[in-house]
């Protein structure tokens, strides 16, 4: 930290400053944005998404900004919520190992949001979220691991104020009302783990995503907080983590990036799940034609409590039954947003093959071994591994092409090859050639 | 985290909605009915007096179409429901002249409970006996709640009425909804996971923003939950639940029991004076003492006894803004020693840079005292001839031992609001008794809104 600056203040700086943003930094910001734009605009028919589009607008709201789902034009804090909730559906988003946090899906719809209503350059957006997820993530790395431990849930705790940094970028807020967005932002800190599996973690990502461009607007009309509202005594830091590292939060801000280290969720279902997912399918790859597997057995040291949990009512909870995961991918080869939709969740529950945890030791959460059993074979094994974990795909990837208009295409149909085309080499456009590109179809 | 908590078949939010309906259907209790205008009352003058502040102006600027226009108490023009919420329960609490349930972890319950109902009970023309259900339940709701996470809550340096206040002002807007119990639960788990308000903020614009969001956000809670919206119904409860991120001793007894029975809203308390609450014996005896000291020059020193949350809360020797000064026991004593009155005008930003008051500020020196219970303090003035002013007291104005009547109540509304609204005391005092009667709020409503101003012939 520098001089008699706070975490808070330091954080606000750069979030308004011109440090240099390396291209690499660059590219994984504007492969955030593309993919958390594809899986807002997939979520356009979801009953949910409409319900609470409807709710926000009857409070009041004017037509602004456009919200990707529902092809409705609101106010940008509501745009930002609905937004922020519609691409939480797909569950098909970022993570970040480290700070525990799918920072995408709330610091993107409040930089869109506010993108939209200032009419900026794309280039001006990607700026934005590269700074507000920078500035999200080094928080949550800063509170965790006792902050999520304790039933915070990161992504929207440290991700709300992230948007209000991003949002305030996009406002040219200076260094004194930045540090008054971050205030704003920090103090409305909300969003717990025990939201995981409902409909509910959904809607308080959108929330974070709303509150984000709110304090931003706030701040951006002379509204005051928390000078130290990190750091401070009874600030964010202290409320939620039990060893709050501030001095790690600000060191090297600008040189290093964590969000270099954000990775592309190979699974659309909780990031926990993702390096036993990746185990069961490698073990599927190696199954003759037309076996039939009876049981997996999961092994590892003290898994978390909600693990165990394996009833499943919708396709919130699916996505964080291990055991619903498990089975989708030895079916179907893929635990993709298909693996999740309405339809399967309507008649009978899928509860074959079964799925036992084994724990094997005491320690920190973790898993070691799959052991499948199938009809007429020897048992097969796979030690678990994190070699998913690959930093976020380049714009240019193949991969990244293809996993966008899956999203995409049932909703935008002919156009949406000119879209992926747009976000994926954005140019010197502007934000709203987006919007006018995708309201031609919606 | 109490096992019961954790362990019971049914939520505690499920609990929490099915009592909320059940005494929907009662009358309230004749005393707490009472209690409810007096809390109304209460609370309308800090709400009209601080409705052009410049921080309310700054948040009603975000004014983008108007949906459902509804009435800012104290304001002529009409907002959406989001943004009015956020306006009326900001500028109720952005005085601290609002009310204060001690032992719920200083809990400000009017300011939340007036912006989450007032809005929806004029766009869905319920009665005055409904919104005045809805408004002592949101209220009973909010201390209970505050109650279960006591003590430690408070402690840790959140405010209370801001985490709980999205749960309480859900319960409110459901009321006035007419929501059933599965969307009763919904509303009050989707109001859980809308928490906030950390005590950093103290001192700040954003304390009494924390009031008007947190019934913004019951009020897109409750809303949500009607157009069939969910979240966890055990979001509340469960190691990693709302509550245990919330407090290290989180319990559901204080929440449930006697719900609807014991009322919790009896105890409630009215503010004497403009600032927090923990100074207010303090003030009490400076006003005191204030005929006695003469020439404040000759004061060389002041010495301030008192419980030791003064200095946790309010341990600012020099303030920079009228809304700081609030938060200053320093200041607090030394304007009321220096002006024999605690008003409005004492916490004003001009009264924090006057000399005098600065001079005497710089003197008083806090002496924490274990041994003193919340409403005790004792005052010396030490004169420069080397004698000494001392009083001690317990129980100030305002206090559960010495509440403001129902006259002195009546005089502070009429004092804060008839300047704005242009009404006489009595028209507003009229509309908020006569609520059990009415057929709707159009009368309170009418009687919070400006008068036009005639033009002089």
């Amino acid at each position: 930290m520098s001089g008699a600056m706070g975490a808070s203040e330091e954080l606000a700086r750069f979030g308004c400053g011109e440090a240099l943003i390396p291209d690499d930094v660059r590219a994984v910001a504007t492969t955030l944005i593309a993919n958390y734009l594809a899986w807002t605009i997939s979520a356009a028919a979801n009953p949910e998404v409409a319900r609470l589009s409807a709710a926000l607008v009857s409070l009041g709201s004017d037509g602004s900004v456009s919200t990707a789902a529902t092809g409705e034009m609101m106010g940008p804090i509501w745009a930002a919520t609905v937004n922020g909730a519609a691409a939480a559906i797909a569950d098909y988003g970022d993570f970040h190992p480290d700070a525990a946090m799918e920072v995408g899906a709330v610091v993107v719809p409040a930089a869109l949001a506010v993108g939209e209503m200032t009419d900026c350059a794309y280039a001006d957006l990607v700026d934005a979220v590269a700074v507000g997820a920078e500035v999200a993530l080094r928080i949550g790395m800063g509170l965790q691991p006792s902050h999520g431990t304790r039933g915070w849930d990161a992504s929207t705790t440290c991700g709300g104020v992230g948007a209000a940094i991003a949002a305030g970028r996009l406002l040219r807020l200076d260094p004194e009302r930045m540090t008054m967005a971050v205030a704003l932002g920090a103090t409305q800190a909300s969003g717990v783990l025990a939201s995981r599996g409902t409909l509910g973690r959904v809607l308080q990502r959108g929330h974070a995503a709303g509150l984000g461009v709110e304090s931003a607007l706030l701040a951006s009309v002379g509204l005051t907080g928390a000078t130290a509202s990190i750091e401070g005594r009874r600030g964010l830091g202290a409320l939620t983590s039990r060893e709050p590292a501030f001095a790690a939060m600000v060191a090297d801000l600008g040189q290093t990036w964590g969000l270099s280290d954000t990775v592309l969720k190979p699974y659309a279902c909780s990031w926990e799940f993702q390096s036993v997912i990746a185990a069961a399918l490698r073990v599927r790859s190696r199954l003759p034609e037309g076996a039939v597997v009876e049981a997996v057995d999961v092994l590892g040291t003290a898994f978390p409590p909600d693990w165990t949990q394996s009833e499943v009512l919708d396709e919130f909870s699916a996505r964080f039954s291990l055991a619903y995961c498990l089975q989708s991918g030895l079916r179907d080869g893929a635990v993709g947003p298909q693996q999740f939709s309405a339809d399967r969740f309507a008649g009978a529950g899928n509860d074959n093959p079964s799925v036992r945890l084994h724990p094997i030791a005491d320690g920190e959460a973790g898993l070691e071994m799959l052991k499948v059993q199938v009809v007429g074979c020897p048992v097969m094994t796979e030690v678990v591994t994190d070699d998913w974990i690959r930093p976020a795909p380049d714009p240019a990837a193949a991969g990244l092409r293809s996993r966008l208009e899956s999203a995409v295409v049932p909703v935008l149909g002919p156009l949406s090859g000119a879209l992926v085309d747009l976000l994926l080499d954005p140019g010197d456009r502007r934000v709203r050639d987006i919007w006018r590109l995708i309201h031609q179809q919606t | 985290m109490s096992d019961v908590l954790g362990a019971d078949s049914v939520g505690v939010l499920a609990r929490l909605a099915d009592d909320l309906g059940r005494v929907r259907r009662l009358d309230l209790p004749e005393s707490v009915e009472h209690e409810a205008l007096r809390a109304l009352l209460n609370i309308v003058g800090p709400a009209v007096a601080s409705s052009s502040a410049t921080s309310v102006e700054q948040v009603l600027t975000l004014q983008q179409g108007l949906g459902r226009a509804v009435i800012v108490p104290g304001r002529s023009q009409r907002y959406g429901l989001y943004l009015a919420a956020i306006g009326t329960g900001m500028a109720a609490h952005l005085d601290d002249f609002d009310d204060t349930h001690l032992e719920s972890g200083n809990m400000h319950v009017g300011s939340v409970a007036l912006a989450a109902t007032l809005g929806i009970a004029d766009v869905h023309g319920v009665s005055g006996r409904q919104f005045l259900i809805a408004f002592a339940l949101t209220c009973e709701t909010l201390i209970r709640l505050g109650l279960a996470l006591a003590p430690s809550h408070h402690g840790e340096g959140w405010q209370p009425s801001s985490t709980c206040g999205p749960i309480a002002a859900a319960a409110g807007v459901g009321l006035l909804l007419g929501l059933d119990t599965a969307q009763m639960t919904s509303a009050l788990a989707l109001g859980s996971t809308r928490m906030l308000g950390q005590r950093e903020a103290l001192g700040t614009a954003a304390k009494s923003f924390h009031a008007g969001k947190a019934a913004a956000n019951g009020l897109v809670s409750a809303t949500m939950a009607a157009r069939g919206l969910s979240a966890s119904a055990s979001v509340f409860e469960g190691a990693q639940g709302v509550g245990a991120v919330l407090s290290q001793g989180v319990q559901p007894t204080p929440l449930l029991e006697g719900f609807g029975r014991e009322w919790h809203l009896l105890s409630n308390t009215y503010k004497a004076y403009p600032c927090g609450v923990v100074a207010h014996p303090g003030i009490d005896i400076a006003l005191f003492l204030s005929p006695s000291v003469g020439d404040l020059s000759r004061v060389t020193a002041i010495t301030y006894e008192c419980h030791p949350l003064v200095k946790e809360l309010m341990d600012r020797p020099e303030p920079s803004s009228g809304l700081e000064a609030r938060f200053s026991a320093q200041h607090v004593v030394s304007a009321a020693l220096a002006r024999g009155e605690l008003t409005l005008a004492e916490l004003s930003d001009e009264m924090v840079q006057s000399p005098p008051v600065q001079q005497l500020r710089s003197l008083v020196r806090l002496d924490p005292n274990g041994g003193f219970d919340r409403e005790e303090a004792a005052l010396t003035v030490h004169m420069d001839d080397g004698h000494r002013l001392y009083h001690r007291l317990r129980g100030p104005r305002g206090s559960v031992t010495r509440p403001l009547t129902d006259e002195e109540l009546k005089q502070k509304t009429a004092r804060l609001a008839e300047p704005i609204l242009r009404r006489g005391g009595e028209e507003i005092a009229a509309a908020v008794f006569g609520l059990p009667q009415a057929a709707s709020v159009g009368a309170l409503l009418v009687a919070l809104t400006p008068k036009p101003l005639t033009a002089s012939r």
